[in-house]
């Protein structure tokens, strides 16, 4: 479990064919608290990707600095794990080789196989330990990317949209599942989507962000009860009014990138 | 597709309707039996047309019944003793060759940008050539036994390989190369453990496009200029008019070579079950 | 309401060697390795003599080979004769394929009835009837028609099939749906839908086809760039084998580039997944 605090960051892509630096993220300032669960929600473009990535350390940043537990980000490793929209399971490993694939990234790590059966086991997997990714539906096989970011013991939970490639309900079990084994291990977790519903269901706090450059428009926080898996969230009356209120501020934002998007489709 | 991919279609089956297994079965025998009462008959037509009918003179074209009789003269004499393993024999060392070399040019080549940008397109253009037309040069570099051949089996069977390679490398799910660099691996544990792997049914492919050529660059090396070996069989025959033992040795080279693509093809599907399902959504 | 902000700024241009390489970089080093390597080897060979130049040609011997032939009009006669014949058989290949591969894929009888001969030719080593061609059509153009329209049409054949048989039916119902007639299903769905399996069979024949030409030169005929090559060799003229051989090379990419232009002109709009 870590603090992250990111400061002033501003993040630039290089677009060499229209030589113009297109800038992804501007003057971002947010501070994630030890143990909190912050989902950020904006249009398509907004930078939430992007700064999943300079978290993690595989961008770096044109301004601006990102502290975690007050040391600077640097290189990718394991104690910043992240959960991939695709999965990105690698197809010729059991779940068990999947599982161990993040640390066997780290050399000076190993992990024993009783804690690699943990894992299986607070994921739900148990059973599938000797399964390919091509014989487990897509729910257990976000699972399984799960508990590779798991097993490192990792500071902080980065999950780019981890739920979008799959269905509408199996989508639902899965949030349910992981606010268990968040509160199962207590991690700091950054998760981003396009789901207003999501972030409400699954955060402490929601970051809403505006259309490109992505700067961060207002900060809401979910008064909602936890466990929220105990109780049919969407019903609760707090949702709907936090609902709105993200819609509103995102409505406008969402017409901003739809413009964009035309514009760059002409230029 | 894989560079040069014939693509090696099963024989089609009629439209499938929602079906028991029973009316499955009896599907796949209609079809069998279909397939089998169409070659006898293929084969009684051809043997009536030229055997019992002189529709086309018996020197040009013999009935299966000639054939067929050449065939067990030939194998009896010890004909095809002699001159199989040695075409086996000279297949499997040129190809082994282009394999290991081509293995390995192809992975220097298409992990490295900059190797790929001044060698890719030379491979390119040089597996445009007709490889077998260097045949006659290689006469006078190794003389008449069994090392043009070789050589010559070499050269056809590399290219596939080498661009296969090439490809399978440069192929990689990026999300893949995304995961392990997440969690902090670097440049030689990338390629180690997602390049490589993931390149493997790409490699297959080579290889098994590979036995179809090289067995090609055997044929034309032995047909041109040697005096063992199938082609060498198949020319003699043919300049003696004993074109029933040319066609026998044509039905051996059928079942020869259909069985080595399909043992690789086998080796190919084991080995890449999990590829067409992909690591992602 | 949150207005758009830019979010684009110029980059700043490099200085202009970097903006030389930028554009035409690769193609450059290319040029440059091609040139290169001629050098290196008529240096190695032509100069220095590291091998005999008989067994291995310098640029220069090559070069003047080249000229030879070229000059005294044997190169062109001989590039007439095997490309009209390849061009002969490749055209009968392309048809006879398309058209018995279309027939096959999209209709499952035919296809099943058929099967049995096209695997079994399929299968066959074609190269190997080679002998018996020449046998029976003799040493003059129709063989080398005949052997390039065998070696190519089956991966013509092959290819369209697979399209055929992977055409959306979803799409054929619809035209159906609203009252198109066979034929123009088939000009309007079928053979769009096959265009990208027809290209790379297409592909695959004309290297087939370009062995074909090659090996029935070598067994039986009259004229034709495989003679040549075969006679350069048999009187130990390297110089001259190799420059035909460069011709083959030339000749070789030249279709495919053809192959390449016709289809962007026909179909714009299909990207080959290539490599």
């Amino acid at each position: 479990m870590a603090r992250i605090d990111i400061e002033r960051l501003t993040v630039e892509y290089e677009l060499a064919e229209r030589r113009q630096r297109l800038v992804a993220l501007w003057n971002i300032d947010l501070r994630i608290a030890d143990g909190e669960f912050v989902v950020m929600v904006g249009p398509s473009g907004c930078g939430k990707t992007t700064l999943i990535n300079a978290i993690a350390g595989l961008v770096a940043p044109a301004e601006g600095r990102i502290l975690v537990d007050d040391r600077p980000v640097g290189a990718p490793g394991p104690d910043r794990a992240l959960v991939f929209q695709e999965y990105a399971l690698l197809p010729w490993r059991t779940t068990w080789g999947n599982i161990r694939f993040g640390v066997e990234m780290q050399r000076d790590l190993t992990v024993s196989d009783d804690e690699i059966q943990q894992v299986i086991d607070l994921v739900g997997l148990r059973g599938f330990e000797r399964s390919y990714p091509h014989e487990l539906s897509g729910g257990m096989r976000q699972r399984v990317g799960l508990a590779r970011a798991l097993i490192a013991r990792p500071k902080v939970l980065l999950m780019d949209e981890p739920f979008a490639a799959l269905d509408a309900m199996t989508r639902e079990v899965m949030q349910g599942e992981l606010e268990g084994i968040i509160a199962a291990t207590r991690r700091t977790v950054f998760f981003i989507t396009h789901s207003i519903d999501e972030a409400i269901a699954l955060g402490d706090r929601i970051v809403v962000a505006t259309a490109r450059p992505g700067r961060i428009k207002e900060i809401i926080e979910v008064d909602l009860p936890r466990p929220r898996r105990e109780y049919d969230v969407k019903s609760h009356p707090g949702f709907a009014r936090l609902r709105e209120r993200v819609w509103t501020l995102l409505r406008d934002e969402a017409v901003v990138h739809a413009h964009q998007a035309h514009a760059d489709g002409a230029a | 597709m894989a560079v040069g991919e014939e693509i090696l279609a099963p024989p089609a089956r009629l439209p499938a309707r929602a079906s028991t297994l029973r009316a499955r079965r009896r599907r796949t025998l209609t079809q069998v039996g279909v397939v089998i009462g169409e070659v006898v008959l293929a084969l009684l037509v051809w043997e009536i047309a030229v055997g019992s009918l002189r529709l086309v003179e018996p020197i040009f074209f013999p009935p299966p019944s000639a054939i067929g009789a050449a065939f067990a003269d030939l194998l009896s004499r010890g004909v095809f003793a002699d001159h199989i393993p040695y075409s086996l024999r000279n297949f499997a060392t040129g190809y082994v060759l282009a394999a290991v070399v081509g293995i390995t040019a192809g992975l220097a080549i298409g992990s490295s940008y900059a190797l790929g940008r001044l060698l890719g397109p030379v491979a390119w253009s040089l597996y445009a050539m007709p490889w077998i037309s260097i045949r006659p040069a290689t006469t006078i570099w190794f003389g008449f036994g069994a090392e043009p051949i070789i050589f010559l089996v070499f050269l056809a069977s590399l290219l596939p390989v080498l661009l296969n390679t090439m490809s399978g490398v440069r192929t990689v799910d990026p999300a893949l190369l995304r995961a392990g660099r997440v969690f902090g691996g670097g440049r030689v544990q990338l390629w180690w453990k997602v390049v490589l792997p993931s390149a493997v049914p790409f490699v297959l492919t080579g290889l098994r496009l590979a036995v179809i050529s090289g067995f090609i660059g055997l044929l034309v090396a032995e047909l041109v200029g040697s005096s063992r070996g199938f082609g060498a069989l198949v020319a003699i025959a043919s300049s003696r008019f004993r074109v029933e033992e040319a066609f026998a040795t044509i039905a051996l080279l059928v079942a020869i070579s259909v069985t080595g693509v399909r043992a690789v093809g086998l080796l190919e599907r084991h080995v890449s079950v999990w590829r067409t399902r992909s690591s992602s959504a | 309401m949150s207005a758009a902000v830019p979010y684009l700024r110029p980059l700043p241009t490099p200085p202009w060697p970097r903006r030389v390489w930028l554009k035409l970089g690769w193609n450059l080093a290319l040029a440059v390795e091609v040139v290169a390597v001629v050098v290196l080897w008529e240096l190695l060979v032509g100069v220095l003599r590291l091998t005999n130049p008989e067994f291995f040609p310098p640029p220069s011997a090559i070069g003047s080979a080249f000229k030879a032939i070229t000059s005294s009009g044997v190169l062109g006669e001989n590039i007439a004769f095997s490309v009209r014949n390849f061009v002969i058989g490749y055209a009968i290949a392309a048809v006879v394929g398309i058209a018995i591969g279309l027939t096959m894929g999209t209709s499952p009888r035919l296809s099943l009835a058929l099967s049995p001969f096209v695997w079994t030719f399929y299968s066959t080593p074609r190269v190997a009837i080679a002998p018996l061609l020449v046998l029976w059509l003799g040493f003059g153009a129709e063989s080398k028609i005949a052997m390039v329209a065998l070696m190519a049409v089956f991966p013509i054949l092959v290819n369209v099939m697979v399209g055929g048989q992977n055409v959306d039916q979803t799409l054929l119902r619809a035209g159906r749906v609203f009252g198109a007639s066979r034929l123009d299903l088939y000009r309007k769905v079928v053979l769009p839908f096959t265009l990208p399996y027809t290209i790379t069979g297409l592909r695959l024949g004309i290297g087939r086809g370009l062995i074909g030409i090659v090996i029935g030169e070598f067994i039986g005929s009259s004229a034709g760039l495989g003679l040549m090559i075969l006679r350069a060799a048999s009187q130990f003229d390297l110089a001259t084998t190799f420059a035909v051989l460069l011709v083959l090379l030339v000749m070789a990419n030249a279709s495919m580039v053809l192959l390449d232009a016709a289809r962007a002109r026909i179909a714009p709009w299909y990207r080959e997944t290539t490599f």
